[in-house]
């Protein structure tokens, strides 16, 4: 079976108790998805981010889930982001109709804001959230018999431009582009051959931000991981294939002593092919990081010759690369 | 992991301690700080038979300063070096180093015996100790004995110790007065073991001339060692760097240093002649600039 991931969905419902619930079909491990995700909710519905709860779990078991469920891909603010979106707009129309009964009109006429239903007209009646979720749950026989007044929709988002793998299993995966600009400040100590990255600088366009906060939480423990993969973290075996780096005494991650300066800065240039106009943050400097820092130490070794073609760069590399170049 | 099955015991007294030797003996391991110890039982590099915890033996725990020197419990922690005013002010090159092991919660921890009685390589107390001359006192069914700790630390992470016997205390000799010392550790991150280490003790004569040298390096060596060519070379000379760098590469020439594929045996020569030059003229420094024992 060809596969292809276009598409994710959001859940959203009114609790009895007038909280907004999300449920998303990613499983953050520390990108803040359930902060965007009640954001983007709670623009749309006119409730405070802190009144929307969001599940961001998975379970196979009770969770819809396809072939693209889960995080990867920076997939979260392409697409999930665009449905949760799509679900609050839906919800919101949802909750005027449902509104309208009660307060004897029409639901273009009112509009959500400060957690109630308000007209949009100057009028001195309005409907908190919390007392139009209690006549729900408790009272259902005050409304029409054949009107919907479910408090809970879902709704997904398709990319336009994505499609299933042609005749030759080819596919495009990325709906939309981040682009970045990255330079490290990188000193070699020449007699102990140990590098040591002083200061790293990243300029990043990710679209449309979310949440500024975020992204740059995202961007520092990116470049983290970066320097790791550059200059530390390495699965290393001996010659009968036993693992040498198998605890993290051996299998070298950087703590907050061996990070750099880091300075991120943005150049946000909406996309035209999302919904919010986001491009993803997820893939940043992770992966510029250590052709920079790489960069860096080819330059500082300039003098030799040396062309670093391996990682991690470790003290052994630089002390032979200076020690050839000597002899 | 989880380790191999083992039997407790926590004696409250060096006197129900040695009782439990005597009975136990080689098939017992005494648990201190436990930052070496429960990890290696959890990947199940050891198993003893017998854990003997030895952190409710008060009398293990002390510091005291006389004028022999610093006398230290083998149950005193890292930082009751570390936080200690008369350990800063009588024995910088300890208060130095220390905080040069591990992490502060693995200081609070982790004890003078522990790290003694692991001797690995690449650890900073074992340093100082052969450095200054450092005598252990071991105890045990049989009685008790005095040992250097230079002889106590016989290989990578093997030491005189007998089988039913304990580490008691440690006795480190004063720095002669007027000296000026320095540690200098360089690792891949903060807080691990060292790739190469050097202490040293310098202190200069009326015509500004080195008459006390004491130096000591470990990392890419089996064990902490005192550089007796190095030490030689000073005695008597006028500091300079180019005589520092000299007795230091002299220093290193002179011992065996082992190297593997990621830190070849010429780079862990090289680290170690620089850490002891850089120790060497810190020393030096201090003592011209008053900061002195």
């Amino acid at each position: 079976m060809p596969k292809s991931g276009i598409d994710d969905f959001a859940h959203i419902a009114i609790d009895p108790s007038g909280r907004i619930r999300v449920q998303i079909g990613t499983a953050a491990a520390g990108q803040g998805h359930a902060t965007a995700t009640a954001q983007i909710a709670a623009a749309e519905l006119g409730v405070r981010v802190e009144d929307v709860d969001v599940i961001d779990r998975v379970d196979t078991e009770v969770t819809p889930w396809t072939i693209t469920t889960g995080s990867y891909a920076s997939r979260f603010s392409i697409v999930v982001a665009a449905a949760v979106r799509r679900a609050a707009v839906k919800l919101n129309a949802q909750i005027r109709a449902i509104a309208a009964h009660a307060l004897d009109t029409t639901p273009d006429r009112l509009e959500l804001a400060d957690g109630a239903v308000h007209f949009k007209e100057r009028s001195n009646r309005s409907l908190s959230l919390r007392q139009l979720a209690g006549m729900v749950q408790w009272n259902r026989g005050e409304f029409p018999l054949h009107a919907n007044i479910q408090l809970h929709v879902s709704e997904s988002y398709s990319a336009p431009n994505l499609a299933s793998p042609d005749a030759e299993n080819r596919v495009n995966a990325a709906v939309t582009y981040g682009f970045m600009a990255d330079a490290a400040l990188v000193a070699i100590d020449p007699r102990t051959c140990l590098p040591r990255v002083l200061r790293y600088a990243a300029v990043h366009d990710v679209g449309r931000a979310i949440n500024p906060q975020l992204i740059r939480g995202q961007m520092a423990g990116g470049i983290v991981h970066g320097v790791a993969g550059a200059l530390y973290e390495h699965c290393d075996y001996d010659d009968s294939g036993q693992m040498l780096t198998a605890s993290f005494m051996d299998y070298l991650c950087p703590t907050s002593a061996e990070t750099p300066r880091i300075f991120v800065d943005h150049h946000n240039v909406p996309s035209p092919f999302t919904e919010l106009g986001t491009k993803g943050a997820g893939e940043n400097s992770a992966m510029s990081a250590p052709a920079a820092i790489a960069s860096a130490v080819e330059d500082a070794l300039a003098a030799t010759g040396a062309h670093i073609d391996e990682l991690p760069i470790t003290p052994g590399t630089i002390w032979r690369l200076l020690h050839e170049a000597a002899s | 992991m989880k380790p191999a099955a083992f039997q407790y015991l926590a004696p409250r007294s060096e006197d129900e301690l040695i009782a439990i030797l005597r009975e136990h003996g080689g098939e017992a391991r005494l648990l201190a700080g436990g930052q070496s110890l429960v990890p290696m039982m959890n990947f199940r590099i050891v198993s003893p038979a017998v854990l003997v915890d030895i952190n409710r033996i008060r009398e293990l725990a002390f510091l005291n300063l006389n004028e022999a020197g610093i006398e230290l419990g083998a149950l005193t922690r890292h930082v009751a070096l570390e936080d200690s005013a008369h350990v800063k002010a009588r024995f910088s090159l300890l208060a130095e180093a220390i905080r040069h092991v591990a992490h502060r919660a693995v200081r609070n921890r982790g004890t003078m015996g522990g790290s003694l009685a692991l001797a690995y390589p690449g650890a900073e107390l074992p340093l100082i100790f052969v450095t200054l001359g450092a005598e252990l006192r071991l105890r045990s069914p049989a009685g008790e004995r005095w040992l250097p700790v230079a002889s106590f630390i016989t290989g990578a992470l093997e030491t005189a110790l007998a089988e039913s016997e304990y580490i008691a205390s440690a006795l480190i000799p004063h720095v002669p007065s007027g000296a000026g010392s320095a540690f200098i550790e360089v690792s891949r991150r903060h807080g691990d073991f060292a790739l190469a280490a050097a202490a040293a003790v310098v202190g200069l004569d009326e015509s500004g001339r080195i008459h006390i040298v004491q130096a000591a390096v470990t990392g890419g060596t089996d064990v902490p060692l005192r550089l007796s060519a190095t030490e030689q070379a000073l005695r008597g000379a006028q500091p300079s760097d180019v005589i520092f760098d000299e007795a230091a590469r002299a220093g290193i020439d002179a011992i065996e240093v082992v190297g593997d594929h990621h830190y070849p045996v010429g780079y862990r020569r090289m680290l170690l002649a620089t850490v002891l030059q850089r120790a060497l003229a810190a020393a030096a420094s201090r003592v011209e600039s008053g900061h002195v024992h």
